[in-house]
């Protein structure tokens, strides 16, 4: 030891002598196995994201909860129904506009002259969420106000009326017999209600 | 009450008076002492049992692999990132304003009882715009590879926070997008076809430059980190596809055979009209049932190398049919970049780089190669690139090293054929290396030295590996080390060595022998090599054939006598490798050399080495000490 140097407390001693050696020695054993407890729990948690999605059994429901948490924050929380249970009708919106000068616009959301079409799809899985079972009324309310009031605030409207479309998908013996995938017929409307950009 | 009686000498390790205090210590010494109690046999087995367990699980999850498909999944799913965030931001304030399409209200409650985070809550509105751009710009950086490792677990926060903070405009592109920032975030996806890269190798080719030397450019180095990453990819590609076929299961138009109708005949999906299809109800049925079939043994079939590409092709024609016939190009091509992790790293390593040198060639063609009389940072870059066609800087011929450290594989594999050892690209000359005049043919090497000759030693002993290896250098070779012999096939399949070195006499005989005539049987393809095993001094072992090229000794040899049967087998001569050992021996004391090709630098007297002494290969002591 250097003169100059103060002489280590015995807790740095003892540090030094014991506790060092110690996590040196075990330091690439304990991160191995942290690794592989870690690996075990994700895969754990990417398996149980899809199993524990309805239908699914009470084990893995609540084998979920220790996984759950992990799995929202990483991003990692999906099903992966891909057109399942099967490729399901569309769900779209109608709105018409009231502008401040009095007149009326109509338009549909997804407008399929959207580009790209990348945006045109974030367009549909908006209107699509719309038929989703997930949803609570006070968050489908919500997503509907949502709705109204950014159409108001995109076009400067000052009164917009909402209306749900359910476009039915057509057979292959419709197809045969001629009928068009836009046939007027497949369409459904329900209305949603009109809301006012000052209410909004 | 029957009392077990301790023996005073075991149970003086759990006395108190006489332990060390350190509480860990005592704890590991009666874990020790608790073996001991254990009979031998049941321990035996018990360890078999478990390394029967733990191995192929180790060597899965953590056998150092090749970064090249990681890297170019990067790329891949980097520009995928940067394009997806660039859409985001042409409806910025719709989709992520607190009075957009998912007002804060809404989103709030949808994910009242979630963990699900986003900055985008945390960011005032004034700057969404700015941090929308910064965003942009470190994916961008991503997807080049600068400062990987921060920009890759950036660009995952990014892609989640976008994802979580818009929730009801996801789908399963966002989905892909999230699994895979995060795996590339966790792997070295910075390692191989990167600006970061690129620099490193930069730095030292101009290094070497400047002090006159042979250009050797730092390896890409095999990782378990690439590996554990490239695995959680397939393995999270094998549950969706799992699921995905599952929840299919659970619809009637996946049994009934019309849900691909149903699918293609979509007005809001469609991008192209396939209604000609309503007239072949069979194919539709066909499609319906081969995508579940597919779906349903993609986790199984895709791990067999048979296999694999029938399967990925039929995954890339479905995803490419959702891209072209529902207009989901995105979602369709980030699945199919995601398949980049199945392929092998070794052979798109090779590809890449002979695209590369092939560049090269064409712009040495054109005379636009830089030439001895370019600037040193342009004649670096050239290195750097991988463009130079005729240097072992070429990354053909860089060698893929286990990252020190990294958990090595355990297990023996059985020996390939021998065409499937005889990976690498070109058989190189070792005749024109050594000459300085056809080294000096390249422009960008005229002062340079002749390559040194490549050497594998194969080895298990630490201690030896180290005294052969630092022999070897100081007279001139290049030495890599092995320390069983699949790991010499793995490095044999991407670096081109011109001798192959086997000291180690405790392989299997019918392994060695293997080893051997798959060596001889891929003529000058595969290196020159010298094998040392058990037995008598001076002797060749009966199993094994002898060429020139391929020389077998029994019993022991010293250093001396291995270098001089080496640079026999390699058709060379000491004196030609005096500079490069008098390089290697100035080097070490320091000195910065002055190497002209005219000069004739003296050698030191080389020192007796030791003998090594070879076990008996018959004797059955064959476990490394």
């Amino acid at each position: 030891m250097s003169p100059d140097r103060p002489p280590l407390s015995v807790t740095a001693s003892a540090l030094r002598s014991r506790v060092l050696p110690f996590i040196r020695r075990w330091r690439r054993p304990a991160g191995f196995v942290l690794v592989n407890v870690w690996l075990v729990y994700h895969l754990a948690a990417i398996v149980l994201a899809p199993w524990s999605v309805p239908p699914a059994s009470r084990l893995v429901q609540n084998a979920w909860r220790a996984v759950g948490a992990y799995d929202q924050i990483l991003f990692l929380n999906h099903g992966y129904h891909y057109f399942a249970p099967e490729p399901g009708n569309s769900t779209l919106v109608a709105y018409v506009l009231e502008m401040p000068d009095g007149s009326q616009q109509t338009g549909r959301i997804p407008n399929r002259d959207i580009r790209p079409r990348l945006l045109y799809h974030r367009h549909f899985m908006l209107t699509e969420s719309l038929a989703s079972d997930d949803l609570s009324p006070s968050v489908r309310t919500e997503l509907i106000r949502a709705m109204a009031r950014e159409l108001c605030r995109e076009h400067h409207a000052r009164r917009v009326t909402l209306s749900r479309v359910t476009h039915r998908l057509p057979s292959m013996e419709f197809v045969r017999a001629g009928g068009a995938l836009d046939d007027p017929e497949s369409y459904t409307e329900e209305p949603l209600g009109t809301f006012s950009s000052d209410e909004l | 009450m029957i009392r077990k009686v301790i023996p005073k000498s075991r149970s003086e390790h759990f006395r108190p008076t006489n332990c060390d205090p350190n509480v860990m210590h005592v704890a590991l010494r009666s874990v020790r002492s608790l073996k001991r109690l254990i009979p031998p046999a049941v321990r035996r087995n018990g360890r078999r049992a478990w390394e029967a367990l733990s191995h192929p699980w180790q060597r899965f999850w953590f056998e150092p692999a090749d970064p090249t498909p990681l890297a170019v999944m990067r790329i891949l799913f980097g520009g995928m990132l940067l394009y997806t965030h660039l859409v985001w931001g042409l409806n910025l304030e719709g989709f992520f304003g607190p009075e957009g399409w998912q007002g804060t209200t809404l989103v709030r409650a949808l994910q009242a009882d979630q963990f699900a985070w986003s900055f985008w809550w945390w960011t005032p509105q004034a700057l969404h715009l700015t941090v929308h751009l910064l965003c942009l710009l470190i994916l961008a950086l991503f997807m080049l590879g600068a400062f990987t490792p921060v920009t890759s677990v950036l660009a995952y926060l990014i892609t989640i926070s976008y994802s979580s903070r818009a929730p009801m405009a996801n789908y399963g592109l966002d989905q892909i997008n999230g699994l895979a920032a995060l795996y590339l975030a966790i792997g070295p996806s910075g390692q191989a076809l990167s600006i970061d890269r690129f620099r490193r190798r930069f730095r030292a080719a101009r290094e070497q430059l400047a002090d006159g030397l042979a250009i050797f450019v730092p390896p890409v180095q095999a990782s378990s980190r690439a590996n554990l990453a490239l695995r959680l990819m397939q393995v999270h590609l094998c549950v969706i596809y799992v699921f995905a076929c599952l929840s299919k299961l659970q619809g009637e138009s996946w049994w009934n055979g019309t849900a691909i109708w149903q699918a293609v005949a979509n007005l809001e999906y469609q991008s192209r009209d396939v209604t000609w299809l309503a007239w072949y109800p069979w194919l539709v049925n066909l499609l319906t049932h081969a995508t579940i079939a597919w779906e349903m043994t993609f986790w199984a079939l895709v791990w067999r190398p048979m296999l694999r590409p029938f399967v990925l092709l039929v995954g890339t024609a479905i995803h490419l049919g959702i891209g072209a016939f529902m207009g989901m190009w995105t979602f369709g091509l980030a699945v199919i970049f995601a398949y980049v992790a199945f392929l092998p790293g070794k052979q798109m390593s090779a590809i890449l780089c002979r695209a590369v040198q092939g560049i090269g060639r064409i712009l040495r063609s054109y005379n636009l190669a830089p030439g001895s009389a370019a600037s040193t940072r342009a004649r670096a870059a050239w290195f750097a690139l991988g463009l130079d066609t005729n240097s072992d800087a070429a990354p053909a011929a860089e060698p893929l090293l286990p990252v020190p450290g990294e958990v090595s594989t355990a297990g023996k594999t059985p020996l390939p054929a021998v065409a499937e050892v005889a990976a690498p690209t070109e058989s190189r000359s070792l005749a024109s290396q050594s000459v300085p005049a056809e080294a000096a043919a390249s422009p960008g090497r005229r002062k340079v030295l002749p390559a040194r000759p490549s050497l594998l030693l194969v080895e298990g002993r630490v201690k030896r590996q180290a005294d052969v290896q630092e022999y070897f250098l100081k007279h001139g070779f290049r030495c890599h080390v092995a320390s069983e012999l699949h790991q010499a096939r793995s490095m044999l399949s991407v670096i081109d060595f011109d001798a192959l070195v086997v000291t180690a006499s405790w392989f299997p005989e019918d392994e060695l022998v293997a080893f051997h005539d798959g060596l001889i049987g891929g003529g000058s393809s595969l290196p020159a090599s010298v094998f040392l095993v058990g037995g008598g001094h001076g002797q060749t072992p009966h199993h094994f054939e002898e060429t020139p090229r391929h020389r077998v000794l029994l019993g022991s040899l010293s250093l001396r006598e291995l270098r001089l049967l080496v640079l026999e087998v390699l058709g060379l001569t000491e004196e030609s490798l005096r500079p490069l050992a008098a390089r290697h021996a100035r080097s070490k004391n320091g000195h910065r050399p002055a190497i002209a090709p005219d000069s004739t630098p003296k050698v030191e007297p080389i020192p007796q080495p030791p003998a090594l002494d070879v076990p008996n290969l018959s004797s059955g002591n064959g476990s490394p000490p």
